[in-house]
């Protein structure tokens, strides 16, 4: 391959990212320069997980927008001082590749040279034996002997084995890692990255694994939520611990109420303690100097973080925003009497669950929740209960915004039919509501429940606490007998014997043998159907089934 | 004019009774059961029956399969050219198996070898009885006196014109083993709903349908082959079934309603698509219209 195209540097990018994915624990464990907190890796992967994500929205015709998206991403999402390097490595070579939409081998190598003065140009005081070496070294070579290079294979080859010669040789140059018996951990990951990278070149995808560190941060479109002429509107949350010094006469000068009085003319959600010389301090405020300054005057500080809230709330609303995009076209509400059933719905493609059935109506409140929750143009409403459909419909007419057809079923067997057949993601509301009525045409419900009192319906006579058997709204069969009655109301249903699938979700109360019996006696006398069993733990229904054709 | 041999391989599944009619020879795949290999016979006669095979996938064991090894082609291949013949080898779909490309290079390296005569690895984009199929059809064509020539160019006009109609009582087996192109939609496993699987132009099966019920799947399969068929005088349909002849029964039963008085043929299918497919696999076959389907 002799040209760099926008999406093979992506796809490249893309592999690198899985790569230190990979490796990130390992390179945590290398790290002790310039301080030995073990999340160098970490942290260089969750700069890269900014530039990907940032990457997603790139013209992938342009290289030159591909790389730019990208550093900007890494730059916001940078985390740790081998972040911020890596990010502005990364910004070098985006300024090689600016204006470009596709590379030859000899821009590439000049991007990484860019990329390599910038990332030296970060730091105040260049260290050698650390990524900027490994950099530096790797990416000179390759421009030095760029006559030797014909193609990018060989490009990223040579920049590869050069970049470990270097790794490899960091404690030669920094003796905290000759000590430590560690390469450089910040190297140590731009190798991993830049091996990715390769592999993708040579065809080889690296696995892709679960970076469990913290993802970042501001990307996707995010842009500084700054300008020229912002005015500051949340402040920065500031928290540090200090240590009274004795130098400053802190320990005996320090008054934390004195400290509190002052800061809340600063700023406020102030939480502020004092432990044996120890003091710890969170405020919001606009003012962050004075706040430093005043503390700074009765010690020093062990740690110290500053974040910017307005960022903090630009990422709120960019998540709000994200969730406003992904409105759906069609979205599916079910009404549940149980939790398996519940689960079984989503499976089956529901978008938000009602709760509710025979005993407990939901309310048109819980609907209207549900259709907002679902931020969809359409939305079918299957109510499973003939006391709920009203509700349902009253929901209906009281949100705007969003087209709402409620399908008047009166047991969840017939949203369970439905659900088998639409396809929500890939077919037209219209032909998703043809396919929901064929399926409850073409299926008999029917449900098993005990008697409350003697009578006689339909023909039929019930004494209490007999089973009974109702298929579409008539008794159709009476029992002392659970299966005795189910094998009766099933014989009562007209053409059963050509219908293909019968159904059967199993109440709370149904024992195992129960359920074993009554697949053994469905087998013998329906050979030719499909039988499924279904764990319902639905309340008073022992049995509830679908007949279809 | 030198005499043409014709080669499949285990995913033909052409039993031995087609194999001798139409005088096919295949080059045998490998599965591995329990991590023993053993040779993928067509005629179940490597320690394991039809029904002793999909037992041990019934009972929750993964059958990994593996495509015909390089020496079995170059052996195959060379007797037969030594022999005189001309060499047809019509293979599993490259998006099923990588036999027809490894077949390719071979042929690559024999043909200077033996330069009077022929050899082509033929992808025939389908698999199961469409790839046996469609070597019955080169072997036809040969027995009215096409030349080879003829052969792979009637072979490459018509190679989308074999249908498949398949279903599988799960997705299940087809995902594990990677070869099933599908929407989001097919992959809940959705309780009684059964996928209806064509294998598209560029040979690779797609899902297209849901339909409820394995005897409404079935009924489709029958339906659809038939429409696929057009015109169906003088023209077999195949019914591949992995270990549920009732089914293939049904399949043939309601076909003949839909067209009586066409011939049908019930075989099993092969250890190699078996194995990929699952038990209870149902696939049909007719050579008719063009299959123009292809997601990508």
């Amino acid at each position: 391959m002799e040209t760099l195209s926008a999406s093979r540097f992506a796809s490249m990018v893309h592999n690198g990212y899985k790569q230190i994915k990979l490796q990130y624990a390992s390179i945590n464990d290398l790290n002790v320069f310039p301080v030995p907190d073990g999340d160098t890796g970490t942290n260089m992967t969750a700069t890269m997980n900014g530039g990907i994500k940032a990457m997603e929205k790139a013209d992938m015709n342009s290289l030159s927008d591909v790389a730019s998206k990208l550093a900007q991403g890494m730059l916001l999402g940078a985390r740790g001082n081998s972040g911020v390097i890596l990010s502005q490595f990364f910004a070098g070579v985006s300024d090689g590749f600016s204006g470009l939409e596709e590379a030859n081998v000899l821009q590439v190598a000049s991007a990484l040279r860019s990329g390599v003065n910038k990332a030296y140009q970060a730091v105040i005081k260049p260290v050698e034996g650390t990524i900027l070496t490994v950099a530096r070294e790797g990416c000179n070579y390759v421009l030095d002997n760029i006559d030797m290079v014909d193609s990018l294979e060989t490009l990223f080859s040579k920049l590869l084995r050069k970049m470990r010669k270097s790794l490899k040789g960091t404690p030669d140059l920094l003796p905290v890692l000759k000590e430590a018996g560690v390469v450089d951990s910040g190297g140590a990951g731009l190798v991993a990255i830049m091996e990715g990278m390769y592999k993708d070149l040579s065809g080889e995808e690296v696995e892709d694994s679960i970076f469990d560190g913290p993802t970042n941060a501001l990307s996707g479109e995010a842009e500084i939520p700054f300008t020229a002429d912002s005015v500051l509107e949340y402040g920065y949350c500031t928290e540090f611990i200090m240590q009274l010094l004795n130098c400053k006469n802190g320990l005996e000068n320090f008054n934390l109420d004195k400290m509190i009085e002052y800061y809340s003319t600063l700023g406020d959600s102030i939480v502020a303690v004092e432990n044996q010389g120890i003091v710890k301090v969170h405020i919001h405020t606009k003012t962050p100097g004075l706040v430093i300054e005043y503390a700074q005057r009765f010690g020093e500080f062990v740690t110290f973080k500053m974040e910017n809230m307005s960022i903090q709330h630009q990422e709120v609303l960019l998540k709000e925003l994200e969730k406003e995009n992904k409105r759906l076209d069609i979205a599916i509400i079910a009404t549940s009497p149980s939790d398996p059933i519940s689960e079984l719905f989503q499976k089956m493609g529901v978008t938000e669950i009602v709760k509710g059935g025979q005993t407990m109506n939901p309310s048109a409140e819980d609907f209207v929740k549900a259709v907002k929750a679902c931020n969809a143009d359409n939305v079918i409403i299957f109510p499973n209960n003939g006391n709920v459909l009203l509700t349902a419909k009253q929901a209906a007419s009281m949100v705007e915004g969003t087209n709402i057809v409620v399908i008047p079923t009166k047991s969840i067997i017939e949203c369970y039919s439905a659900l088998g057949l639409v396809d929500i993601e890939n077919q037209s509301l219209e032909e998703n509501l043809n396919v929901i009525h064929q399926q409850i045409e073409g299926t008999v419900s029917a449900e098993i429940s005990l008697a409350v009192r003697d009578s006689v319906n339909n023909g039929v006579s019930v004494a209490k606490d007999d089973y009974i058997g109702i298929c579409q709204g008539a008794l159709r069969s009476s029992n002392p007998n659970l299966l005795d009655c189910a094998m009766e109301l099933l014989q009562s249903i007209d053409g059963i014997e050509d219908c293909s699938i019968i159904t059967v979700f199993y109440g709370e109360a149904v024992t195992d043998e129960q359920k074993k019996e009554f697949a053994e006696r469905i087998g013998e006398t329906y050979p030719l159907m499909d039988f499924i069993e279904i764990e319902g733990k639905q309340p008073i229904y022992p049995f509830i089934l679908a007949v279809e054709q | 004019m030198n005499k043409i041999k014709i080669f499949i391989d285990s995913t033909g599944d052409l039993p031995k009774d087609l194999r001798d009619e139409y005088d096919i020879d295949y080059c045998p795949m490998i599965v591995t059961i329990d991590d023993k290999e053993i040779i993928a016979s067509l005629d179940y006669d490597q320690g394991y029956t039809l029904q002793q095979f999909y037992d041990v996938m019934r009972g929750g064991k993964r059958i990994f399969t593996s495509q015909v090894p390089a020496p079995t082609f170059v052996e195959k291949f060379t007797k037969a050219l030594d022999e005189g013949y001309d060499v047809l080898y019509i293979g599993c779909s490259n998006k099923l198996s990588a036999s027809v490309l490894t077949a390719q290079k071979i042929v690559a390296e024999l043909a200077p070898k033996y330069p009077n005569n022929k050899i082509v690895a033929f992808d025939s984009l389908i698999a199961c009885l469409g790839q046996g199929l469609m070597a019955i059809e080169a072997s036809k064509r040969r027995k009215e006196g096409m030349t080879f020539d003829e052969i792979v160019a009637w072979l490459e006009a018509n190679k989308n014109r074999f249908n498949q109609f398949a279903t599988v009582p799960t997705l299940s087996y087809l995902k594990q083993a990677g070869r099933v192109s599908a929407t989001s939609a097919f992959f809940g496993n959705i309780f009684g709903v059964k996928p209806i699987l064509i294998s598209d132009c560029i040979g690779q099966n797609l899902a297209v349908e849901k339909v409820k019920g394995t005897k409404n799947s079935l009924l489709y399969c029958a339906k659809a082959t038939v429409e696929a068929g057009e015109d169906l005088t003088g023209k077999t349909i195949y019914i591949g079934h992995a270990d549920d002849v009732k089914a293939a029964e049904f399949v043939r039963d309601e076909i003949l309603k839909l067209a009586p008085g066409v011939k049908t043929y019930i075989g099993p299918i092969g250890p190699i698509v078996g194995a990929s497919t699952g038990p209870g696999t149902i696939g049909v076959y007719v050579f008719g219209k063009e299959v123009t389907v292809n997601r990508q």
